[in-house]
């Protein structure tokens, strides 16, 4: 499985468990959950939900997915190809980068601000401008989809290279030789596990990527599927589509994972969520040069990517018409009040709901530990659960949640509490043995082993969780604008290019795109100070 | 459809092309479904659809399949649309010679100095209604008062535009967002829901609820819709490949109107990955036989318009905050393809 399941092989680092459930082989025990879990479905579907157009029971989708067996699949076809090409290019091009990073050190701090700015950009309103670009085609999903996997490869990738063991690239420098021969022979195998990792998350983001990228017009596919399900009242259609996404994306994630330990066996599984985030050099110069010049190398890239495509001024929008919009135009009052309020919306029912998912998380990891039967039963289903596409969990949380703003809250705690579970609760299990030891042998509590080892122990894995999860979470509100409340900065969106308003639409995307790189440094900032005053010297 | 759709028809230089085929080395698999390569006399275009392949665009499909296309010159790649793409910017862009709109979007990016010209209206009475169901019906724009509305965001200026033309307090109906989605009417979450005629209601009524519409066309809300546009520049340069696509377009909704089971048949075969039900799909289709023909057509012919409907375009458009004129229209061409009466 992957590293929660892995660390849960090493005994020693557990609590001693108390329940009698504990020695119920973990296979039995979540299976014994999924089945409870489907029965109470099945049940739920057939009473309080009969008749109505929203939950299906299990036995009507396995019905409905035989009896339309080959739509269903030409269409897993259709969109898991889309993902896979998208996946292929968008991790060469990361690795590509990660190695030039490595390579030209002086670089690394601009390519990471591109990368970074990548991420962060708003979807829903990338799909509209990619699709002028690429014209008809599958094109427009495939480069979306790439572009949902950079950033966390990259990050993989880069960690990976800067893991090779010092006295091995010793060792080449001892012999005369070079950065190049070190890359080759030491840094790109002690790269795989981490890679692999990122490779792990990279495959739910790939098939998100190709899915959102259908709605940009598209003759098959899930996401297409989708929409016409809902239009024509086909809920066991949508529920089949929800169940076969959950199944690719987390049989991507574990196929992965198993392919990375299968090349890599010796090492442990490595989470790049819980990645540290890189120092800054100290000295005021250092910190401005650091912080400007990547600011610039985005400018850069915006002018640049306006003019190699050659859009036309009716699409295009440079910094300049964005920041005369919002500030020199005549109707710039209103655009102001237009993006800042809906921006406001948005980012008040995201923050909760990146609070609630981060905290819950925390919550439920320490219960894990403290309760082990219960992590064994329910963390294969956590693992698989953060792999989900956010498309197919947005119809089941307004199922319960309803169309309000509630909802965006609740997709992006849902969002950010699966990947933060995972990393905090392996993070938990790695508590050094010698501190356990020590709390042992005074008999502490488990609130005592709480406060003294686990939550400390978790901190890194939390804050590094905590600013991968600002844009994703971001990512998450707008689309449960789009899809499900129309309110906030999504909604903006998606009015704008309907309507061919590109001078909001580009403002909204240039505002929401530096208001998720400001949400990541910010907390990679905190994270820096408290790692170094936690543990000086740990933080590389 | 042809075999090498993304070389070919980029808008782009070399470097974007090369780009693309990059990011899409699967297009070339994708772009290929369907009818073999044409020969080399056709002239290639894409033609931008409104929406994903739908029994919408019916007469289209049955031009193409009937080999009106062809017989006009043309080599036509019906481009699908989706909520995540306009028509009308790949129009702007070049990348498609014609595209589906409606007055109000392509009227926005013509009032901000998009070049584009409405030369045919296929839905001249807005296909917009208000349903409900029967037991709890809304029948004219005052009942929506008091009453939960569930639609998409972006019709908030329809809505208000309807409750204006027909004093209704807009601020009595409670709006809930609902898009592309019966279930909330059916579920009993709303009460009725802002969508157009041939879609959810008989997504409905083909699941045996009984649902009641209410057309805003019949209540002032005159905006054209399914509007075939252009760019000024293909207008000045590419008029005749226009005409052409024109003439394909509606000698195939001719045989739509003629017999619109066919394509509805034609529509659920061309696309086997749709999973659409020819029921379904044959109801559609005799419901947008009905939206797309009417007096005005059956003495003009397919695509035609009255001066008058212009006129009240302007109006309408002017109170949804888009200011067009008559310069939008053009329908010399339409003039020109009936010079011998309205049918071809």
């Amino acid at each position: 499985m992957n590293a929660a399941t892995e660390a849960a092989a090493d005994a020693p680092t557990r609590p001693p468990g108390g329940s009698r459930l504990d020695r119920v082989p973990p296979r039995i025990l979540s299976a014994a959950v999924g089945v409870a879990v489907l029965l109470l479905w099945e049940l739920l579907a057939r009473t309080v939900y009969a008749g109505s157009y929203r939950l299906s029971p299990p036995t009507a989708v396995v019905a409905e997915f035989f009896e339309f067996r080959g739509l269903y699949l030409r269409n897993l076809w259709h969109s898991t190809k889309t993902a896979a090409w998208g996946f292929l290019w968008g991790n060469l091009a990361a690795m590509a980068l990660a190695v030039t990073a490595t390579l030209v050190p002086w670089l690394r701090r601009s390519i990471g601000a591109v990368v970074l700015t990548i991420f962060c950009l708003p979807f829903i309103a990338v799909a509209p401008i990619l699709r002028l670009i690429t014209g008809p085609g599958n094109a427009t999903p495939i480069a979306l989809s790439a572009l949902a996997v950079v950033f966390t490869t990259y990050v993989a990738a880069l960690l990976g290279f800067d893991l090779a063991p010092g006295s091995a690239l010793d060792v080449i420098r001892s012999y005369g030789r070079g950065r190049l021969v070190a890359f080759g022979t030491v840094r790109l195998r002690a790269s795989v596990p981490a890679l692999f990792a990122g490779l792990q998350i990279a495959a739910p983001a790939a098939f998100l990527g190709a899915v959102v990228g259908e709605f940009t017009g598209a003759h098959r596919g899930l996401g297409i599927l989708t929409v016409r399900a809902l239009g024509a009242l086909q809920t066991d259609r949508i529920w089949v589509i929800a169940v076969l996404s959950t199944i690719v994306a987390t049989g991507g994630y574990l196929a992965i994972g198993a392919l990375g330990r299968y090349l890599c066996p010796w090492s442990p599984a490595l989470d790049v969520g819980a990645v540290p985030v890189a120092r800054v050099e100290p000295g005021l110069l250092n910190r401005l040069a650091g912080l400007l010049a990547p600011i610039a190398v985005v400018f850069v890239f915006w002018y640049a990517f306006l003019w190699v495509f050659g859009i036309e001024p009716f699409f295009a929008k440079t910094p300049i018409d964005v920041w005369a919009e919002l500030f020199s135009e005549a109707e710039a009052a209103e655009t102001r009040s237009l993006i800042f309020g809906a921006l406001g919306t948005t980012l008040w029912t995201t923050s909760l709901g990146y609070v609630v998912g981060l905290a819950g998380a925390l919550v439920t990891a320490l219960v894990f530990i403290l309760v082990p039967w219960l992590e064994r039963a329910l963390m294969p289903i956590a693992v698989a659960l953060r792999s989900i596409p956010i498309i197919v969990t947005t119809p089941v949380i307004i199922l319960f949640v309803g169309r309000g703003l509630l909802t965006t809250t609740a997709i992006v705690a849902v969002m950010s509490f699966f990947p933060t579970l995972v990393n905090c609760y392996t993070a938990m299990t790695r508590t050094p043995e010698g501190i356990l030891d020590v709390l042992r042998s005074y008999d502490a509590t488990s609130t005592a082993n709480v406060r003294n080892a686990y939550l400390p122990t978790s901190v890194p894995a939390l804050l590094a969780s905590a600013r991968i999860a600002v844009p994703t979470s971001l990512l998450g509100a707008t689309v449960a604008e789009w899809l499900a409340t129309g309110d906030g900065i999504g909604a903006v969106m998606v009015t704008a290019f309907t309507r061919n308003d590109f001078k909001i639409l580009w403002v909204s995307v240039a505002v929401l795109t530096i208001v998720a790189v400001i949400g990541y440094w910010l907390v990679a900032a905190f994270e820096l100070r408290t790692l170094e005053r936690m543990a000086p010297g740990i933080s590389r | 459809m042809t075999t090498n759709q993304f070389s070919r028809r980029t808008f782009l230089g070399g470097t974007a092309a090369g780009a693309g085929l990059l990011l899409g080395g699967s297009t070339l698999i994708t772009a290929c479904s369907g009818s073999e390569p044409a020969p080399a006399a056709l002239t290639p275009v894409n033609f931008h659809l409104s929406w994903f392949d739908s029994v919408q665009f019916g007469g289209s499909y049955v031009a193409d399949a009937n080999g009106h296309y062809a017989a006009n010159g043309l080599d036509v790649t019906l481009v699908p649309g989706g909520p995540g793409v306009s028509p009308d910017t790949s129009v702007i862009a070049g990348q498609s010679i014609m595209g589906i709109s409606a007055a109000n979007f392509a009227g926005q990016a013509w009032a901000d100095g998009a070049p584009l010209k409405v030369v045919g209206v296929a839905m001249q009475r807005n296909p917009f209604v208000i349903a409900s169901l029967t037991s709890n019906p809304v029948n004219e724009p005052k009942d929506l008062e008091g009453r939960r509305l569930g639609m998409a965001f972006n019709n908030q200026l329809d809505l208000e535009l309807l409750s204006s033309l027909n004093g209704v307090d807009v601020n009595a109906i409670e709006v809930i967002q609902a898009d592309y989605d019966p279930a909330p009417l059916v579920n009993g979450e709303v009460d009725c829901l802002l969508c157009w005629l041939v879609d959810l209601p008989v997504a409905m009524t083909v699941a045996g609820i009984d649902n009641t519409t209410m057309l805003f066309a019949d209540f002032g809300y005159a905006v054209h819709s399914q509007t075939y546009i252009v760019t000024e520049e293909t207008l000045a340069t590419n008029r005749e490949t226009v005409k052409s696509l024109l003439r394909g377009e509606i000698l195939g909704w001719q045989d739509h109107k003629a017999d619109p089971d066919t394509a509805a048949q034609v529509t659920v075969d061309r696309f086997p990955d749709a999973g659409m039900d020819l029921e379904t799909e044959t109801l559609k289709a005799h419901e947008f036989t009905k939206l797309m023909f009417s007096d005005v057509t059956d003495a003009s012919g397919f695509l035609w318009w009255t001066d008058q409907s212009v006129a009240d375009n302007i109006r309408v458009l002017k109170a949804l905050g888009v200011n067009v004129t008559e310069d939008f229209w053009d329908r010399s061409l339409l003039a020109e393809i009936y010079a011998d009466g309205p049918v071809l």
